[in-house]
């Protein structure tokens, strides 16, 4: 009954996504396509965080990954086509993330953490600093590059085609998630002396687990960025971090969708509370009660009060 | 040659210091409270702040008083650090390290906007309190600047005297050795952790205060100051304050030479000994637990 | 007390090793020799060293001094992984599952372990009819339902499990550490009596630290008896249990008294 229930919502959320552009105001669009990038980064860090059990404060560095190769590639070398690009950014992010997670998989728990802020750090302050190359703090300005020599007229047409990344991303995390790997990732998340016993080296799963987070989320920044036009140097920043994974935290990191939920919301709601001065304290309250008192996440509330209803109604 | 080597010197020492002064409260948090406080950043931005509303409120004849300052701002945010451990903190102790750093983040972000409301955007700064620079090897430094780093060097021997000589640092000590069988000895373990935090937060406010009339004030003003704080913990050992100073000094320094000869790639140069180091010993160099 | 003479070539024997902690001999010197195919058990009182002694074996602590020998191979330098790949399983005391994994999902992830299948993305694991089958086998055997997620076991079943996961990697040399602690007196016995015919099926060479005699006599051929990390007696089970010296070390009952 409450599989039932689950379906229709999802198909729900389906139908209003895929129809959208129709009757919803452009800048609604426009939201939406930034929370379903968001949402795919999100998914990309929840593989990390809910089925690896390594929290990274980093993460923001493969979406400057996936931004500063489109944006560079498109001023030194023409290349403008997502075709080309997606692919570009996936392997550079990939490779960063190698790079990277040799760092950081060695360390554990807060130690993780820790590096893999750093590391964003780092990136950030290269990429300010060589500003002959990356124009610096002011960033590099982008245009939306073109499908298969198709060019996007508008926002609502570049919306479907987030929309069928997003699926296609998803899809593929979900299965990654329940395949083999996803299952001894897993494990190594509820026992990592167990998997020792089992004769496997938790820090390969934890790598590539790094690898593979880091890589959907360089196609979040390729996606990002031709969405705002602009590639700037924040993006490698702790707060971009936080910011991701606060959505996976708000949507619910116990469930596979819960992350996508949290990005979309969130982005609706920094809308909502942006025009208001002081939006920063509205987000920093936000966190702490979301940590204090819903610690499963938004979608994680809709479980506890679907039950809840369930059994009233059955009552 | 050697007008050279002072300033940097010099320099890099006074970057250590008000290095070691953040990192420092970072390190005796962590070690009782298992937190790595985002919050800090707070800290030093209130110890400014504070600082700041103290001068412009004492009138000109007390103007000797503005040296008081940013120890009046310590002992506020010491304060507000003790509440904010009681009130907040301890609730969410037993969840995971990430929940945690993520409520102290919230409170970073939530402090930021409160001081962006009570005293605007803008930066604001009170200018030197001390004109006055002395001469050191043919090359003028500013006297205010060797305070600070006379001020670093007070703390690290307070601290060191508080771990290694008195009673309540022995009890702290031994709290972030083993917090259960400390409690189990009878040591209110609640209030210890109490007295950590407002330390920590206080020296962060002390760094504030005393770097107002350096560089002033502006929303988000501690937060690089964190960043580098983080780096000089993970480097030092997640813990360990005699590693901070150690640390501190290290990235001071490299800070100062890099400004000077690597101005591009400074930053980075800082990062990748960190990496390298945590390469060759993970737990850091004065690192306590080892970790693979 | 007469020792078995090795009928053949030791499946594992060790020279001399030594583990201390601080001050504290866990192991002081001990030489051991298991025979392919046979059930060894390993008696003594608390503090005698006997999981010490095993994770020496599995590799799960490193020796201080002596050597360890598999199939005629030094294996003193190896680590926990690579001993696991050669065949050497242990099983935990305090069973150490994946909490939110069924055991089916376990089971299974062991078994892709032992064919070095798990870095595989596709298809999802439920689909992979290969260890499926196995998987549902060895639950079977071990009498542990595949559908719950191991946190909501009851801790018969988790002991069960988790020697269902040693035993679901074919080991060579079985290690089961006190496969019955922490279960009622009335239920030891229904859980050796799943264990044990899967082990003498399989032939597999097997070590069990146990506590309870009754349990060493109806199940081992050999039995160890450790005091103070040194081998004090070893033997036939029923022979060694006459022994008054051995009832004076297990039991804290005089040798000057009678039985």
């Amino acid at each position: 009954m409450l599989q039932r229930f689950y379906r229709t919502a999802f198909i729900i959320v389906l139908l209003i996504l895929i129809t959208g552009p129709v009757y919803f105001p452009s800048f609604v669009v426009y939201l939406l396509s930034y929370g379903l990038i968001m949402a795919i980064a999100a998914l990309a860090l929840n593989l990390l965080l809910g089925y690896t059990g390594l929290m990274s404060f980093g993460h923001g560095m493969f979406i400057g990954a996936g931004a500063y190769t489109v944006a560079l590639m498109m001023k030194y070398t023409g290349v403008q086509s997502f075709e080309l690009l997606i692919p570009l950014s996936i392997v550079v992010s990939a490779m960063l993330a190698a790079l990277a997670g040799l760092f950081c998989t060695r360390q554990i728990d807060i130690y993780f953490s820790m590096i893999t802020l750093a590391f964003g750090e780092l990136l950030f302050a290269l990429c300010s600093k060589f500003y002959s190359a990356t124009g610096g703090t002011d960033g590099i300005r982008v245009k939306i590059p073109t499908l298969f020599g198709y060019s996007f007229p508008g926002g609502g047409e570049y919306y479907y085609f987030i929309l069928v990344v997003f699926v296609v991303c998803a899809l593929a995390i979900w299965v990654i998630c329940h395949s083999p790997f996803g299952k001894a990732i897993q494990a190594v998340r509820d026992n990592e002396v167990r998997v020792g016993y089992l004769g496997l080296v938790v820090m390969k799963y934890r790598l590539i687990a790094f690898v593979i987070s880091g890589a959907f989320t360089g196609i979040a920044g390729v996606l990002m960025v031709s969405l705002t036009g602009h590639a700037v140097p924040e993006s490698f920043q702790v707060f971009t971090s936080i910011t991701i994974v606060f959505m996976v935290l708000l949507g619910g990191h116990t469930i596979f969708l819960g992350p996508a939920v949290g990005a979309i919301v969130f982005v609706f709601l920094q809308a909502w509370l942006k025009p208001l001065f002081f939006w920063q304290f509205f987000l920093g309250g936000a966190i702490i009660l979301l940590v204090m008192f819903l610690p499963g996440g938004v979608l994680g509330g809709v479980q506890l009060w679907a039950a809840k209803a369930l059994q009233r109604l059955r009552s | 040659m050697l007008e050279l080597a002072i300033p940097l010197l010099l320099n890099g020492i006074f970057y250590a210091g008000i290095l070691f002064l953040l990192s420092a409260g970072l390190q005796i948090i962590f070690g009782v409270l298992r937190i790595v406080n985002f919050a800090h950043a707070a800290a030093y931005i209130l110890g400014t702040y504070f600082s700041y509303a103290i001068i412009k409120a004492l009138p000109p004849e007390y103007s000797f008083l503005y040296w008081i300052a940013p120890l009046i701002a310590a002992a506020l945010v010491g304060v507000l650090g003790l509440a904010f451990e009681r009130g907040l903190l301890k609730h969410i102790y037993h969840r995971h390290h990430a929940f945690q750093i993520l409520v102290t983040a919230g409170i970073a972000y939530m402090v930021d906007d409160v001081v962006r409301w009570k005293w605007g955007g803008y930066s604001i700064g009170t200018g030197p309190i001390l004109e006055a620079s002395v001469e050191l090897g043919g090359v003028v430094y500013p006297v205010y600047n060797l305070l600070i780093i006379l001020v670093a060097l007070a703390v690290a021997f307070l601290l060191w005297i508080l771990f290694r000589k008195t009673e309540i640092g022995r009890v702290i000590r031994a709290t972030a050795h083993d917090e259960e069988i400390t409690a189990a000895l009878g040591i209110n373990v609640n209030w210890v952790k109490a007295i950590t935090f407002l330390f920590g937060s206080a020296i962060a406010g002390l760094a504030g205060g005393l770097m107002l009339p350096i560089i002033g004030g502006w929303p988000g003003v501690g937060n690089e100051y964190l960043i580098l704080g983080f780096v000089v913990i993970a480097l030092a050992g997640l813990g360990s304050v005699n590693g901070a100073l150690v640390a501190s000094l290290l990235i001071g320094l490299t800070n100062s030479i890099g400004v000077q000869f690597f101005p591009k790639i400074e930053l980075a140069i800082i990062f990748i000994i960190m990496a390298v180091v945590l390469t060759v010993k993970p737990s850091g160099l004065f690192g306590a637990q080892p970790r693979r | 007390m007469g020792g078995q003479s090795p009928a053949a070539a030791p499946i594992l024997n060790t020279a001399g090793v030594f583990k201390h902690f601080g001050e504290v001999h866990a192991v002081d010197g001990v030489d051991l020799h298991i025979s392919p195919g046979e059930v060894l058990s390993i008696v003594g009182p608390n503090g005698a060293g006997k999981t010490t002694l095993l994770k020496l074996l599995s590799g799960g602590h490193d020796l201080d001094r002596g050597q360890v020998f598999f199939l005629g191979e030094d294996i003193s330098r190896v680590s926990l992984v690579q001993r696991v790949n050669r065949g050497i399983v242990y099983s935990f005391q305090i069973p150490a599952l994946f909490e939110n994994l069924t055991a089916m999902e376990a089971v299974g992830l062991v078994l892709l372990a032992r064919k070095k299948k798990t870095v595989v993305f596709f298809p999802v694991m439920e689909k992979f009819t290969e260890i499926r089958q196995e998987a549902q086998e060895i639950l079977e055997m071990f009498n542990v339902p595949g559908n719950f997620p191991a946190n909501l076991l009851p801790h018969g079943q988790r002991k069960l499990l988790d020697a269902a996961m040693a035993f679901a990697y074919q080991p060579k040399l079985l290690l089961l550490d006190e496969p019955t602690s922490g279960v009622s007196t009335a239920e030891k016995a229904k859980v050796m009596d799943t264990i044990m015919p899967n082990i003498e099926e399989s032939n597999t060479t097997t070590v069990i630290v146990e506590h309870d005699m009754e349990i060493v006599l109806r199940y081992s051929r050999r039995v160890i008896v450790m005091d103070q990390g040194k081998i004090f007696a070893q033997g036939i089970p029923h022979e060694v249990m006459e022994d008054p010296k051995v009832r004076e070390v297990l039991l804290g009952i005089p040798a000057s008294a009678k039985s």
